[in-house]
């Protein structure tokens, strides 16, 4: 007899809801879910395939110990303890900023509601972060100016009723599925698809317009758009003096901008700009869809000031059918920033500097005091524990050793510690660098709650016992805390009650609860009263900042540009079957056989000039490091400009990749970096 | 309430007090009342759940053949398209008819997109309890090509009236038997008058396929070609199907036939299924159901079902002692039927 237990696919940010197929104790298939408002029955190959890493071998089943270069079997009690003791004796010792916890997009809520909780109220310190930091931070930081709230501003289902649907950086066919089948739906309802991507991928099948600009060149085209807008008058003025401000300063900023030098900068041509600013202004609502390709660049904040300013000047803010809608790569990276995994914000996206919220959310956990000063970011951490300022980390559900940029300088940073745990379900690339790794339970073996892109709270479902000895997250850092003398602050014993507290300190969540989330939909943030409905559509009387505030943005070049050693424009991306650093597609069978291998993808003209043949080995080299893969002989990319997906450890993308930071959102440049090729014999 | 389940469940639980099945499988409620799942029943208590709504999430049958194990007895409550998919999956050996108790459900169209809670009948809806006229909009697009509402194949048959009556028809031996546990008099039933629905059906297939027929060649060939530019092998149209049993399937990257990680796939990808389930499709419209970009797939198969029936004159899904004419749908058939792609 089998079971269907109604919950979360573990994957992307759109959140589509799934069925775990459970018998015999065990998860045995996933099916679509008819009744969830996203996914309405469909998935996507990795949502069909989520079960399939569950029982892979692999699971870590047991705590290991580092003995030398191999590990050993340890129990729970003495992990916890040995744990417990490192973390304190490195805090007494070094001090409470010599520690940094990496919490993960990919657990819930709860756990990385615990993670910051345990940093900052355990240990002392705001050095708690995890990837969203090298995904969509600028959104956080560049909406959150622009706007006052740095989320998705409309609902995915609500694509459908945009007349004008603007795609930039984002490969919404195979990264987002089920947001991109809202947009063919709004094609079959006359909307008209603009694509503005360096890459010829699948959406430019069927979009009217694709505008195929250079990497890193996104504020030039934003700005010219723009310029057009204004030249033709076709610009919101009721909308822009009713609802914003700083609009002066956006005009003064673009008076004196040519196309003909956007054109030059990004090499589209001008008319196609007239063309696109035309579509999007005109469009009765207009939606802008965006994800890493706007965001992983030293401009990404720029960029999506940009984006704002756009939809701003044309009044496409606060109605169905429009706004500025970023697209989360993980499940979870919408909550984990929510609850406060973040370097400078207390859960609910109070900052951690503002000594108001800070007490106020002292008080609700009853303690004395917060640590003020924002803690180290993701790459940060690394630069610390390589200065030897970091000397433990607790890192949960992540592997930098294959995500982030500069891997070669993680793998130093990650050496240098004193100490470093890893709490995980595999033995990651990452994991196997630790001092003690701990078993987590998978998403398929425990409750919870995941936040979608377009703010969803919803309800992951246990379907089966968890494998082995892996606990849950949450229950994990409750032990710790426990042991380190701080278990009244962590005396939980299951995830409704954590969300209890959670909503108490998360101003967005304060109107939910498990019961009101127990239906397919879950609830929208912000949902302040329990007889909230929540809320699908952001900004629609005002801005959550009150006047929305245009930013005016110059075009800045990327860090690094191709010159004669490095003549070629490396981006890089993710593919459809494969998911971030594989620690779960690539143990899924039917996933892994899709894609098993990484690539490098090469325009003809370019593979002719330098003699590569289709399938072969090049070997593609950059600034920070080497790495041989497969060309893939392809119009799919532009001439000068070449792609890699950043999925693979033996051909690894972030060998290559610049670290080079945004100035204010901390994002790295996974983006844009020049490289050379050459042939391998 | 839900409009005659307790008959439905009446006849089911009595099933199982009696040790006839060991095993109900139905739709049910979930999370909330709109909520409607497959359920694998084994306790008598969980029969309450059991809704009768015309709204159907996925093929039982399909589910059965995945799920189910052979050798238990198993009562399935069907739809007529339900019980043609399991006809089909019983002559590929996925299913022991012996050990299917089907309880078939008089099906005049279920709705895709759910609007409350909704029965469909033969000229008229009720949606959250109010009665109203039939709005062939709201149905399922393969349902508004179905000429088969009644499940003849079904041991038992049970005919949901607007008024709220249930009248049950007995279809075989087996059917005697599983009635006799009920506890609950049924009614014999008149038939039913399926006119209506056949000239529905009739004319819906000539709109849905007539429009593609009516193509030129070359028009016809761009139509299915964009159709399947956005196609994302999600493999969902062929884990929907329940003709596409296959422990191992033709359309995996390691057969070799379609390269991985290629997206759209090669038009091979769609082709392939095509011949494969052509002549057997039962238009259950569970691909199209599944499918994340709205490729209109059930109607591709249905037509070529349709036609290639006609010409071996064969009807998927109504007898299992006639098997299908595979292997007999070659280039020139596709042909016919105006699937001329690559
Ligand atoms: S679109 Fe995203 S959430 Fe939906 S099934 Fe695919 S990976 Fe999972
Ligand atoms: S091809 Fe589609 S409509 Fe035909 S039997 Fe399969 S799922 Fe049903
Ligand atoms: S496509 Fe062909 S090989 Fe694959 S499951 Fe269907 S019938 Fe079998
Ligand atoms: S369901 Fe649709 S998108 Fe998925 S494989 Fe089938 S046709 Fe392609």
């Amino acid at each position: 007899m089998v079971r269907f237990v109604p919950t979360i696919c573990p994957y992307c940010g759109a959140g589509c809801g799934i069925l775990l197929v459970a018998g015999n104790g065990a998860v045995v298939d996933t099916r679509p879910w008819s009744e969830h408002p996203v996914s309405e029955g469909k998935l996507c190959i990795k949502g069909y395939n989520a079960h399939e890493f569950i029982y892979h071998p692999d699971r870590l089943k047991t705590p290991l110990i580092r003995e030398g270069d191999s590990f050993n079997e340890i129990g729970w009690e003495q992990a916890i303890k040995l744990v417990a003791g490192k973390l304190s004796e490195t805090r007494d010792r070094n001090g409470p900023d010599s520690l940094a916890f990496m919490s993960s997009s990919k657990c819930t809520n709860e756990d990385s509601y615990l993670l910051q909780k345990f940093a900052r109220v355990v240990i002392g310190t705001n050095n708690i972060d995890q990837c969203a930091r090298l995904c969509h931070m600028s959104t956080v930081v560049g909406l959150g100016a622009a706007f006052g709230s740095g989320a998705m501003t409309n609902s995915i289902a609500d694509i459908e009723e945009a007349g004008c649907v603007f795609i930039i950086g984002s490969d919404t066919m195979s990264q987002h599925p089920l947001v991109a089948r809202r947009i063919v739906k709004a094609r079959e309802n006359g909307a008209r698809i603009i694509l503005a991507d360096p890459r010829r991928i699948q959406v430019s099948r069927f979009a009217d317009m694709h505008l195929r600009h250079k990497p890193g060149t996104d504020v030039a085209l934003l700005n010219g758009m723009m310029k057009y807008i204004l030249e033709r008058g076709l610009e919101d003025r009721d909308f822009i003096s009713r609802r914003t401000e700083g609009f002066e300063a956006l005009e003064q900023a673009l008076a004196d901008l040519s196309l003909d030098e956007v054109e030059k900068i990004t090499g589209v041509p001008k008319g196609e700009i007239e063309a696109a600013a035309q579509l999007y202004a005109e469009a009765e609502a207009s939606c802008i869809i965006y994800a890493m390709g706007i965001t992983q660049h030293t401009t990404g904040t720029d960029n999506v000031l940009s984006l704002a300013n756009l939809a701003m000047l044309t009044g496409n803010i606060g109605r169905p059918g429009c706004g500025v809608n970023p697209l989360r790569g993980h499940n979870n990276v919408q909550g984990a920033c929510d609850v406060g995994a973040l370097a400078e914000f207390l859960p609910g996206y109070q900052a951690v500097a503002d000594e108001q919220k800070r007490k106020a959310v002292a008080q609700a956990w009853g303690v004395a005091e917060l640590p003020a000063s924002p803690g180290f970011t993701a790459v940060e951490m690394m630069n610390a524990a390589v200065e030897g300022r970091v000397k433990a980390m607790y890192i949960m559900g992540e592997n930098p050793m294959v995500s982030d940029p500069d891997i070669g300088h993680v793998e130093q940073a990650l050496n240098a510690l004193d100490f470093l745990v890893v709490q995980d379900i595999f033995l990651t690339e990452t994991a196997r660098l630790a001092d003690i790794v701990l078993p987590a339970s998978s998403w398929a073996e425990r409750d919870g709650t995941f936040t979608g892109t377009d703010r969803r709270v919803q309800r992951l479902r246990q379907a089966a016992e968890p494998l082995g000895q892996s606990r849950p997250d949450w229950a994990i850092i409750c032990e710790l805390a426990g042991e380190m003398k701080a278990g009244d602050s962590f005396a939980f014993s299951s995830t409704a009650q954590i969300f209890d507290e959670m909503k108490k300190v998360t101003p967005q969540y304060a109107g939910m609860s498990f019961a009101r989330l127990e239906q397919p939909a879950g609830l929208q943030w912000p949902c302040p009263r329990e007889d909230h409905p929540g809320t699908s559509i952001l900004h629609v009387e005002q801005f959550t900042r009150g006047k929305g505030k245009f930013h005016p943005v110059v075009y800045r070049a990327a860090a690094e540009n191709p010159d004669k050693e490095f003549p070629f424009i490396l981006t890089t991306g993710r593919i459809m079957s494969q998911w971030h650093s594989r620690s779960m597609t690539g143990r899924s069978p039917t996933l892994n056989a899709e894609s098993p291998e990484g690539y490098v993808e090469i325009n003809p003209d370019d593979a002719r000039k330098l003699g590569v043949a289709d399938r072969a080995m090049v070997e593609v080299r950059s600034r920070r490091g080497t790495v041989q893969t497969r060309a893939r002989v392809t119009d799919r990319v532009a001439a000068g400009v070449v792609f890699m997906p950043f999925h693979f450890a033996e051909a690894a993308a972030n060998r290559l990749t610049n670290a080079a930071l945004d100035p204010v959102a901390k994002i790295p440049e996974f983006k844009v970096c020049a490289v050379a090729l050459k042939t391998v014999k | 309430m839900a409009k005659c389940a307790e008959v439905v469940q009446d006849i089911l639980r009595g099933m199982l007090r009696e040790r006839l099945v060991d095993e109900v499988v139905a739709f049910g409620r979930g999370l909330t009342g709109s909520d409607i799942l497959p359920l694998f029943i084994t306790d008598e208590q969980d029969i309450d759940r059991i809704v009768t709504t015309s709204y159907c999430p996925s093929s039982l049958a399909k589910l059965v053949a995945r799920y189910g194990d052979r050798n238990k007895k198993m009562a399935i409550v069907v739809r007529s398209c339900d019980a043609r998919g399991l006809v089909e999956i019983a002559k590929r050996r996925q299913v022991k008819p012996e050990n299917l108790y089907l309880v078939g459900i008089e099906c005049y169209g279920v709705v895709r997109e759910k609007r409350g809670e909704v029965y469909i009948f033969a000229d008229k809806m009720e949606v959250d309890g109010e009665m109203m006229p039939l709005d062939e909009a709201a149905l399922s697009p393969n349902c508004r090509r179905c000429e088969y509402p009644v499940p003849t194949m079904a041991d038992i048959s049970c005919r949901i009236e607007p008024e709220g009556d249930c009248l049950v028809t007995v279809n075989t031996e087996k059917g005697k038997a599983m009635l006799a546990t009920a506890s609950v008099p049924v009614q014999d039933a008149p038939p039913s008058d399926v006119a209506a629905i056949k000239e529905r059906a009739a004319r819906w297939q000539e709109k849905d396929f007539g429009d593609i027929k009516r193509m030129e060649p070359g028009e016809r060939l761009d139509y299915w070609l964009s159709q399947f530019d956005r196609c994302i092998k999600c493999y969902g149209c062929r884990d929907a199907c329940p003709i596409c049993v296959c422990k191992e399937c033709c359309l995996e990257p390691d057969r070799g036939l379609i390269k991985g990680g290629e997206y759209p796939p090669e038009t091979l990808f769609h082709a392939v299924r095509l011949t494969h389930v052509g002549e057997s499709c039962v238009n259950c419209g569970q691909c199209e159901a599944a499918c994340p970009m709205e490729i209109p797939v059930s109607k591709l198969y249905h037509m070529l079902s349709k036609e290639v029936g006609s010409i071996f004159n064969y009807e998927p899904g109504l007898d299992i002692d006639s098997l299908p004419p595979v292997s007999m749908v070659d280039e020139e058939d596709l042909l016919k039927t105006g699937v001329d792609f690559g």
